[in-house]
């Protein structure tokens, strides 16, 4: 069942279609609204708060656009108006979260625990990078990149074309790797290894 | 047992991996992607509560009665909506036994606003209000006179707004209040 039949069954009277939906897009929805929130539990308020008014707009949905791209135009404005004040304080609170992972001597028994930490410390860097951004590039970034939406849903959902996102992406692009490659470079020897 | 590397060249190491996730997105091409569900994972029992929880929710989409109304009756860990004013004016209709009430609530934020009464059984869906072009809902209902009734705006289908002009607020018995008007 795709998201337009789903959306058609849901105003025909099956609220359970929209179990279909929900599922689909919950991934995608979290890690938008977790890079914005900081914290998990955060993210899954938002997501439960967006796909309810979503659910409760349905009737405004035009089946000749993108659900996602809909879906996610809501995500942005529900985010952002819920949670503005505590956007500032949450970037510092990634940043020192990075720095306090980083300290921590880690005892890896098996390699995967070492992958779990690194891949946790990563997703730290990214978050806290891409909070760095300007707005214009931030918000297409968190679409396209922690969304996975296609370079024309993000533009749908922005209002944008999708020439303007795709000039956005790559400086932003370029932005990131430049906060994320020139300062993590070690200046001397590896340590500690055994 | 294995020690990893200083935190300076752990850092690098997140970094680089950072930058791998969103070199395999853009491999992905313009269309849709999942390139970091990888690294940006989420609570499998996290995701499958909260997919039930909006289920349950909006399960409960339509209320009615005054135990359907507790279920309404949501209290927002952040306030998303500024409800700057409501405005209750009287349409005397002269001779007649019935008032046209016209209730107005401002909430330019809001997706919908519906007026849920002891007239209509709590319902969300009766009485919708409509949107005006100023960001102000309104509706017009008509009232019988000699009566008393009480009544409260839904907005955006989960928080519920007393009206903040008028007079008389009664407690819910859920512990909020409800407006009340006597024609």
């Amino acid at each position: 069942m795709d998201d337009a039949e789903a959306v058609r069954r849901v105003l025909a009277g099956d609220d359970g279609a929209f179990r279909v939906l929900v599922d689909r897009h919950g991934n995608g929805l979290h890690r938008f609204c977790r890079a914005r929130l900081g914290n998990d539990d955060d993210a899954e308020d938002a997501v439960q708060d967006v796909l309810v008014r979503a659910f409760r707009s349905l009737g405004r949905y035009d089946p000749g656009r993108s659900f996602a791209a809909w879906l996610f135009a809501i995500a942005a404005n529900r985010v952002k108006t819920r949670y503005r004040a505590r956007f500032m304080e949450l970037r510092l609170a990634e940043r020192a979260q990075a720095e306090r992972s980083a300290e921590e001597p880690v005892l890896a028994l098996e390699s995967g625990v070492e992958f779990q930490a690194l891949d946790r410390m990563a997703a730290e860097e990214l978050r806290a990078a891409v909070g760095t951004l300007a707005a214009d590039r931030r918000v297409p970034v968190e679409l396209y990149y922690f969304a996975g939406l296609s370079v024309a849903e993000t533009a749908a959902a922005l209002g944008l074309g999708t020439e303007a996102v795709k000039s956005r992406l790559f400086r932003a692009r370029k932005e990131l790797a430049s906060i994320l490659g020139e300062t993590g470079q070690p200046t001397e020897p590896m340590k500690g290894r055994s | 047992m294995k020690r990893l590397p200083g935190s300076e060249d752990m850092r690098a190491q997140a970094r680089k991996r950072a930058l791998e996730a969103l070199d395999r997105r853009l491999a992905d091409g313009e269309g849709g992607s999942d390139a970091l569900g990888g690294l940006l994972s989420r609570d499998p029992e996290a995701a499958v509560a909260t997919a039930d929880a909006v289920m349950a929710r909006v399960g409960r989409g339509t209320v009615r009665g005054h135990a359907g109304f507790r279920a309404a009756y949501v209290l927002a860990a952040a306030a998303a909506l500024v409800v700057v004013s409501s405005l209750l004016t009287l349409a005397l209709s002269g001779g007649r036994d019935v008032v046209e009430v016209h209730f107005v609530l401002a909430a330019p934020e809001a997706d919908s606003v519906s007026l849920a009464a002891d007239f209509n059984g709590w319902s969300l869906d009766t009485h919708v209000l409509e949107r005006r072009e100023d960001g102000t809902w309104e509706i017009v209902v008509p009232l019988s006179k000699g009566a008393s009734y009480r009544y409260g705006f839904v907005v955006d289908g989960e928080r519920w707004v007393p009206d903040p002009r008028s007079s008389i607020l009664l407690d819910d018995g859920f512990g909020g209040t409800s407006s009340s008007i006597s024609l």
